[in-house]
């Protein structure tokens, strides 16, 4: 009996001591498509719903004004986003567009140590300035991790396969783990994708992504960075969620600490 | 002859030792000019109780944001001690939601509940937030923008709470040559160590400008530190309340 006793009370130990040793992060990505179809409003209720720790966001507008989203007049869409969602928020500009600008974003359940906007390469034929944005984030066990929040280009698998190189390239610089997520605009089976992010730890299944309203390709990824230092507890394409023409994507990632692996 | 030779040392030494030594003052800055040139005056307005208490009590911000909106035009605002709530709707947030401005959170204290530390809120585009981090010390942040004085001049806002000891050497240590990049960091600090810290960079840094500022009426238990490189002096502050918050209007001196 007292055997037993010792061999549960061990194995609580053990169990607590690994608990300690690794963080759950509950990350999204979602394309917003411009507020196109949705008030900002739904959208931040839905994130909100969610419980998120960090959400990449693409599309984000900032006082523009757009004919095809003429309630979004105006409004800064991570300003928005980030009040009603109760989560810190970053913008960074991709391009001049309709009286503001056109670009990424980050939310953040915590405070945002740095953040930086970074130029992709935009090699010919490439439609648009892209960018990357990073932020660190300190976690409440006083841990950092970066968070990338990125929308690739869209018409050349070319522009595409540069602009996920020179990520690779900028990721290596960084001393904490890393989260990249966002549009890739590349499906699973894309060199992109495939050969690209091979190093990656893929937190996301393969359920379509994007039409909402004909879901035919994913497009919308997460991933980690050094792939040991990640598990993925859950995955979840939300295919009923039509506030955008892309579906949400959260997965619930635990990063290990470094000692652990 | 011998005995001569030796009285002669000994009478070198000891009028060497009895010479006045020249006092070692550390670091000091070289005066400024008298003269104030309006056109390259940067405004911070750094809003604070100067007490460990939060900034925003239940009379809210709106004056606050109907002053951003309308009547005034700083660089930069800042928000001393307004604490979030994890995962709740934060004040900050909100201004700058209402403002149609950028927020930053520099924090002090971080746990899976609370933040506690210093809004920041800026009007132009920002490409990159700036911090330096002292794990269980010291966070600054901020941000580099354009200052539009009278020729554009590139800055880097950041602030800070200095609240104890080992904090002095994580900011020298982390600002480095930071300060030569036209680097302003304006926060606040315990009256307590304000001396100390004075004396503690006038030995560890140099080539800065240091300065305090601490309202005549009214105790308070911290006061406004405003560092900064040679090129730019603090040319004082003006105190007044918006709402219910005490507001401290910082005016900084680009001197080229």
């Amino acid at each position: 009996m007292k055997l037993k006793i010792l061999i549960c009370f061990a194995g609580l130990l053990i169990a607590a001591q690994l608990l300690a040793q690794s963080t759950q992060l509950r990350v999204m990505t979602y394309n917003l498509r411009f507020g196109e179809l949705a008030s900002l409003e739904e959208m931040a209720t839905y994130i909100r719903s969610q419980q998120p720790d960090l959400v990449a966001l693409q599309e984000c507008d900032w006082k523009t004004t757009r004919a095809r989203a003429p309630k979004q007049a105006g409004k800064a869409f991570v300003n928005e986003l980030a009040y009603h969602s109760g989560l810190f928020g970053i913008f960074g500009k991709a391009i001049n567009y309709a009286g503001g600008y056109y670009g990424v974003g980050i939310l953040s359940r915590y405070p945002i140590l740095r953040s930086e906007r970074v130029l992709l390469p935009n090699p010919e034929p490439a439609k648009e300035q892209r960018v990357m944005l990073i932020a660190e984030i300190e976690l409440p066990d006083h841990s950092v991790v970066t968070f990338i929040s990125t929308h690739l280009e869209v018409s050349s698998d070319k522009a595409r396969t540069a602009q996920i190189e020179f990520i690779n390239e900028k990721v290596k610089e960084l001393k904490t783990p890393v989260i990249l997520a966002g549009d890739f605009n590349a499906i699973p089976s894309s060199t992109e994708i495939k050969s690209g992010m091979a190093q990656w730890f893929a937190a996301t299944d393969t359920n379509f992504t994007y039409a909402s309203t004909k879901p035919e390709i994913k497009i919308d990824y997460i991933y980690g960075l050094p792939a040991n230092r990640f598990n993925l507890l859950e995955t979840r394409t939300d295919s009923s969620c039509m506030l955008s023409d892309h579906f949400p994507v959260l997965s619930v990632l635990e990063l290990k600490k470094k000692s652990n692996y | 002859m011998k005995n001569m030779f030796k009285w002669m040392i000994v009478s070198v030494v000891l009028l060497t030792a009895c010479k006045d030594p020249v006092p070692d003052t550390g670091y000091v800055a070289p005066d400024p000019p008298i003269e104030i040139n309006d056109r390259n005056l940067i405004t911070l307005e750094f809003y604070s109780r100067l007490n460990d208490e939060t900034l925003f009590g239940p009379d809210g911000y709106q004056p606050i944001v109907d002053r951003i909106n309308t009547t005034t035009t700083a660089l930069a605002y800042f928000f001393d001690r307004s604490d979030v709530l994890i995962g709740q709707k934060s004040s900050v947030v909100d201004v700058a939601l209402k403002t149609k401005t950028k927020a930053f959170f520099v924090q002090n204290h971080l746990s899976a509940t609370y933040a506690e530390g210093t809004g920041m809120l800026v009007r132009p585009i920002i490409n990159a937030f700036d911090g330096f981090v002292a794990p269980d010390t010291l966070f600054a942040g901020g941000c580099t923008l354009m200052a539009p004085l009278g020729q554009p001049v590139t800055v880097t806002l950041m602030t800070c709470r200095v609240m104890y000891k080992p904090q002095f050497r994580a900011l020298v240590n982390n600002l480095g040559d930071g300060l030569k990049t036209n680097r302003l960091l304006t926060g606040t600090i315990s009256n307590a160590l304000a001396e100390e810290f004075s004396s503690y960079l006038k030995y560890n840094l140099r080539d800065f400008r240091l300065s305090f500022y601490k309202p005549d009426a009214g105790a308070t238990e911290y006061q406004l530190f405003i560092l900064t490189p040679l090129n730019f002096v603090f040319r004082g502050a003006v105190a007044s309340t918006v709402g219910a918050v005490p507001l401290y209007e910082c005016k900084i001196e680009y001197l080229r």
